[in-house]
Formats: structure tokens, C-alpha cells, sequence
């Protein structure tokens, strides 16, 4: 049966052994740099920042109180990370020309596939990127990380009802933004 | 989590964008290489050693053009009002503070200056008409950010935090400290603050700090100092509210130094 994240906390607290803190950065590591990914897009901005959210919370364990789950909390972390580093980069955002990405499986995909999948993901980016960084995290969290809008609101800080509304227009402006690629 | 991981209902949207995600996951290289720079963070933590300044949290840091164009950007947005301040209240900083035998004597804000400078931003704010974003207070000199746009809202949860950045120095082999450079510094959440060096060799420092909801602050913090004491660095830190943290420490021409920093949140009730 598998460890417990709090279980793995009291360890390291009672005897301050750095396995337990290893054991814990190898849970979240993938879902923290895919969560920071997604929301600040850019690939080298989101290994600085996660490896930031990850010490983070390492550090910050000795003052972390157990009063929500620490996965609650480490999302916190990261979008709260996220939320100053888009601040201070948003007199430059970004663009996405859909660059052709490096093909998944050469022998599956034809080129004509292939320059349209890498439309698409540029596509994809530039709508999430259009969107405002509390409607892009409601639909981050809950349609790509599957919190309920419930726990995503706790993570946000905000009501529920507040979260239900972000959500909705999050896939209002999705919709209307990628439109054409959601009829094929 | 509430949802089952491959729960879609057959959403085209939710499709198209777990697709997209997958596509985009990180690789397990880039994800080893992340583990193996917080495994080297955490080993230096745990050595307490911080054998070169430049180095803590590398990070954001990593992104040094993008940090110095959004100061610069941040810094146009702002009217810097300087103005020197005399009081006999303050005590006088700047390499006048007598020695210590701990360096981290230096750095502490007490019960007295929260309460100051809790005090003082709100006289200034209102005088500025809540336009006020940021207080410097180094060498004598309190320097103010004030938001131009006079139509600007106040920054939503904006809990004002008040930071001392300290370094001290002695020569080696001495058993007391002096202060080298302190700036007493009150900002709103989220502000970058930059202090530029009035000379070329004048010491310059940028502080951007962020109440999380634990009660925590993250504070990021560059600095430089001018002239004979050639020490320049940067931290990324989470550190406590009162928590006198040592940011680095460099020893050069046989004289040590250490830089230390001090966070705690203001009484925003009153601002």
C-alpha cells in the first residue's frame, strides 16, 4: 500500500531523513512542471519555475501546518509561482507560430499530419495564452489535472460559485477560439 | 482527486486539450534534470553553505534579461520621488551601526519598525492617494514608488510587507561584524521594487516579494554592491514572517561577507 503524503511529512519531521522529502519530490515533480507548463507555456520558463515550486514547498514543509492536503497546498505553490512570473512577463507575451514539433512516430505520421498537429498545438497555446491567467488555471486544474472546481477553488483561493464561472467562460472563449479545429 | 484521470465524457474541448497536454508533458529528461538540481539545492541546504553568492536558487534566475527588462519596464511605470528624510527617531544606517559578534544581529526588524513603517505608508499613501506602491529607506535616503496613473486601482490583497536586506562584513579572523549596506523596504504585494545606484559604484538592489495564503512570503532578491566591497548575488527564498534569513555568504581579499534578509507582513487592516 503506498505511503501517504502526510505520512511521509511526520517521517521527515521525526527524523529528518531526506528520502521522505526525495519520495515526495518524485510524486509531484511531473504534475508540478506539466501544471506549470500549461499555464506559463514556454518550456524553459517552466523547468526554472518548477525546480522554484518544488523548493519551495521542500523548504517551506517545516511551516506547512496539515490544516489542507499537501497536494492542495503544493498547487498553491505552484500557481501562486506562476501567477508572479506571469505578472512580471506580461508586457511580453507570447506568440505561437505552431513550429513543426518533433514527430511522435515517424513511421505513423504523414508530414501533411504532422504540420497540421503542430498548427493545432500552436493554436491550442495561443487560445489558453489569450485567456486570463485565473480563467486559463480553472481550466487547467480541472479539465487537465481533474480537480473538482470545488478543490480547485481552494487551490485559487476563491468560492466555488467563482470557480463554476471561471470555468465556464474559460470554455466559452476555448470554444470560440478553436472553433474550427473542434468540427473536425 | 474527484474526477477519474481518463474521465473526458467525450467532450471535443476536454479531447483536444488532454491531447495537447499529452503531447507537451514533460520528458523524463528534463524532469531528471530538475530533480537533480532541487536533490543539489536541498544538499547545499542541508550543508548550510553557501559557497558562492551567485549561485543560490538558479532557478528563475536563469531568465537574467527577461528579470532586467521587466525591472526596467516595472521602473518606467513608476515616478521615483526621492527625497532625503531626517528624523531623529530612525537610526542612522549605512556603515554606522557599531560592530556585532553575529551578523544576523543587524537584520531583525523589530516589533517598533513594523509598527513605523506600518505607520508611515499609510501617511505617505494617503498623501499620494493610495498611489503609493513602494518605500526605500537606505543611507538616509527614503526613496518612494508612486503609480502615475492616477486612475490605477489599488492592487487587490495587497497586504504590504516590509523587508531588511542587510550585509555585513569583518575581516577574517575578526570575531565582530559591521554593517556594509541596509535598506529598510516597504512594498505592496507582488511590487517589484528597484533601487538603481545613484554612481556607477553605488549599491543597487531588487526586491519582488509575494504573500503566499499560508502565511509564508516568497521573496526574490538581486543585489550589487559598488565600490572596494565587489559582491553581487541573488536569492529566491520562502521564508517565515520574521525569519532573519542569510542569503549568502563570500569571503574576498581576506574579508568575509554575509547578506542577510528579513521579512514581515504589515498590518494591512491599517493601510
Amino acid at each position: 500500500m503506498a505511503v501517504e503524503d502526510s505520512e511521509l511529512i511526520d517521517s521527515y519531521r521525526a527524523t529528518g531523513r531526506r528520502d521522505s522529502l526525495d519520495e515526495l519530490a518524485r510524486r509531484y515533480l511531473g504534475r508540478m512542471r506539466n501544471v506549470v507548463y500549461q499555464m506559463v507555456l514556454d518550456d524553459e520558463a517552466a523547468d526554472d519555475l518548477t525546480q522554484e515550486v518544488m523548493l519551495r514547498a521542500l523548504r517551506g514543509l517545516a511551516n506547512f501546518n496539515g490544516q489542507a492536503e499537501f497536494a492542495t497546498w503544493i498547487y498553491r505553490i505552484a500557481m501562486n509561482t506562476v501567477y508572479s512570473f506571469l505578472a512580471r512577463r506580461r508586457r511580453s507575451p507570447l506568440r505561437f507560430p505552431g513550429e513543426l514539433p518533433e514527430p511522435i512516430d515517424e513511421a505513423a505520421e504523414s508530414p501533411e499530419r504532422a504540420a497540421m498537429r503542430a498548427e493545432l498545438d500552436g493554436r491550442i497555446a495561443q487560445a489558453l495564452d489569450d485567456l486570463s491567467p485565473k480563467l486559463r488555471a480553472a481550466i487547467v486544474l480541472t479539465t487537465l489535472h481533474h480537480w473538482s472546481p470545488a478543490q480547485a477553488a481552494e487551490i485559487e483561493g476563491c468560492s466555488t460559485g467563482t470557480m463554476y464561472w471561471r470555468i465556464h467562460e474559460a470554455r466559452e472563449q476555448l470554444q470560440g477560439q478553436l472553433a474550427t479545429w473542434l468540427k473536425i | 482527486m474527484a474526477k477519474d484521470m481518463n474521465e473526458t465524457n467525450g467532450d471535443p474541448l476536454e479531447l483536444l486539450l488532454r491531447g495537447w497536454a499529452d503531447r507537451h508533458a514533460a520528458d523524463s529528461g528534463s524532469l531528471d534534470r530538475i530533480q537533480g538540481a532541487i536533490g543539489q539545492a536541498m544538499e547545499n541546504d542541508d550543508k548550510s553553505q553557501i559557497a558562492d553568492s551567485t549561485v543560490a536558487a538558479p532557478g528563475r534566475w536563469q531568465s537574467r534579461a527577461l528579470w532586467f527588462a521587466i525591472g526596467a519596464v516595472a521602473a518606467s511605470l513608476l515616478a521615483m520621488v526621492s527625497i532625503m528624510l531626517w528624523s531623529p527617531k530612525r537610526p542612522e544606517i549605512g556603515g554606522h551601526d557599531p560592530p556585532q559578534r553575529s551578523g544576523g544581529v543587524q537584520a531583525a526588524i523589530t516589533p517598533e519598525q513594523v509598527a513605523r513603517d506600518t505607520k508611515l505608508f499609510a501617511e505617505l499613501d494617503r498623501m499620494f492617494g493610495r498611489q503609493l506602491r513602494w518605500i526605500a529607506e537606505s543611507d538616509g535616503k527614503l526613496e518612494l514608488g508612486i503609480e502615475p496613473d492616477a486612475a490605477a486601482a489599488p492592487p487587490a490583497n495587497s497586504k504590504p510587507v516590509t523587508i531588511r536586506f542587510t550585509v555585513v562584513k569583518r575581516v577574517q579572523g575578526d570575531r565582530d561584524w559591521s554593517v556594509v549596506w541596509t535598506v529598510n523596504l516597504v512594498a505592496r504585494n507582488e511590487q517589484l521594487v528597484q533601487l538603481q545606484p545613484a554612481q556607477a559604484d553605488s549599491p543597487s538592489l531588487m526586491v519582488w516579494a509575494y504573500p503566499l495564503p499560508d502565511g509564508q512570503i516568497a521573496c526574490d532578491t538581486e543585489w550589487s554592491l559598488g565600490g572596494s566591497d565587489r559582491l553581487h548575488g541573488k536569492a529566491s527564498e520562502l521564508q517565515s514572517a520574521g525569519d532573519v534569513r542569510e542569503l549568502a555568504s563570500a569571503a574576498e581579499g581576506g574579508v568575509e561577507y554575509r547578506v542577510y534578509q528579513t521579512v514581515q507582513l504589515l498590518d494591512h487592516e491599517v493601510i
